[in-house]
């Protein structure tokens, strides 16, 4: 099972509900992280051996946030991929490998709910059944 | 205390092509052990007034026409699962947007199907997914219509 997160709060509650599913299935997670432009600590763009090492940065504190959050889904197998493509090219690649792929709308509008592009893409084209989620409701049961 | 109004998944059912969305969502009731909502839902563009005659003829035709189906596809589902868990259906009457936003209302889960491609000498019929997963109460699972594979249970039969 994948899921695709970006770096916004909103990861959490995807993570969540991608470790509850994967659990309830019996299925490996592979969480895929997008980062098209590595940035530092005060968010400036990055190049060179210090894109590396930005990466690098960001693939540990996300592996720290998933086994925080998988603490109560232990027998769950979690790997982590940070990678440099566009996130639905990612997402998509990723789900090529996949039985199931969990994704994030984006959080309710007052008036106009909507579905970002990121998850508009994989829902066209993905080769597996696609979770969407609320991420501030995201107890999938 | 179980809240048994939340404990079933609703599946959307459009057409009988639709083995992809029943293998998913006999893995999805399987693994919650819940109850399944097929809904079929009915345009109103048919449903005339009552005086005329020949759409109210054309509206029952339609409405058992959907019957059939959900009938036919409930037994199908049913073959799928290994247990004894309820499946019901029901034929909403209105847009197919808001009427599954609206059954989604105390499900666990939706499922639908999305289809990729045109059929064959037909024009590419515009996808009403994006609507339903932007809307829905609840979690969507799509369920592109050609997947084959597995997670869990049974194979299909």
């Amino acid at each position: 099972m994948t899921v695709g997160i970006s770096a916004s709060p909103a990861a959490h509650g995807v993570i969540r509900a991608a470790l509850h599913e994967a659990d309830r299935l019996d299925a490996r997670l592979v969480v895929v992280h997008s980062v098209e432009e590595p940035l530092d600590d005060a968010t400036r763009p990055v190049a060179g051996a210090g894109a590396g090492a930005a990466l690098r940065l960001r693939q540990r504190r996300l592996e720290e946030l998933t086994s925080e959050l998988a603490a109560e889904k232990a027998e769950v197998p979690v790997e982590v991929l940070v990678v440099t493509e566009p996130p639905g090219e990612a997402l998509l690649r990723a789900a090529a490998e996949s039985s199931y792929v969990v994704v994030t709308r984006r959080h309710h509008q007052l008036l106009f709910p909507a579905l970002g592009g990121v998850v508009r893409g994989p829902l066209n084209r993905c080769p597996c059944p696609a979770l969407v989620v609320d991420p501030w409701s995201a107890t999938v049961t | 205390m179980q809240d048994t109004r939340r404990h079933h998944i609703v599946v959307g059912i459009e057409t009988s092509a639709c083995d992809a969305v029943l293998r998913a969502a006999a893995d999805q009731v399987r693994s919650r052990q819940c109850g399944v909502h097929l809904v079929h839902v009915m345009s109103p563009a048919y449903a005339g007034a009552p005086e005329v005659a020949e759409l109210t003829r054309i509206a029952a035709e339609l409405h058992d026409e959907a019957d059939r189906l959900l009938l036919e596809v409930a037994s199908r589902l049913e073959r799928l699962l290994d247990h004894d868990l309820p499946v019901t259906t029901e034929i909403a009457h209105g847009a197919v947007v808001p009427s599954l936003v609206a059954a989604s209302d105390g499900a666990e889960l939706v499922v639908v199907g999305q289809r990729r491609e045109a059929r064959h000498g037909h024009a590419p019929r515009l996808t009403l997914v994006p609507g339903v997963v932007a809307r829905s109460h609840a979690p969507v699972l799509v369920v592109p219509e050609t997947w084959q594979a597995q997670i869990t249970g049974e194979p299909p039969s």
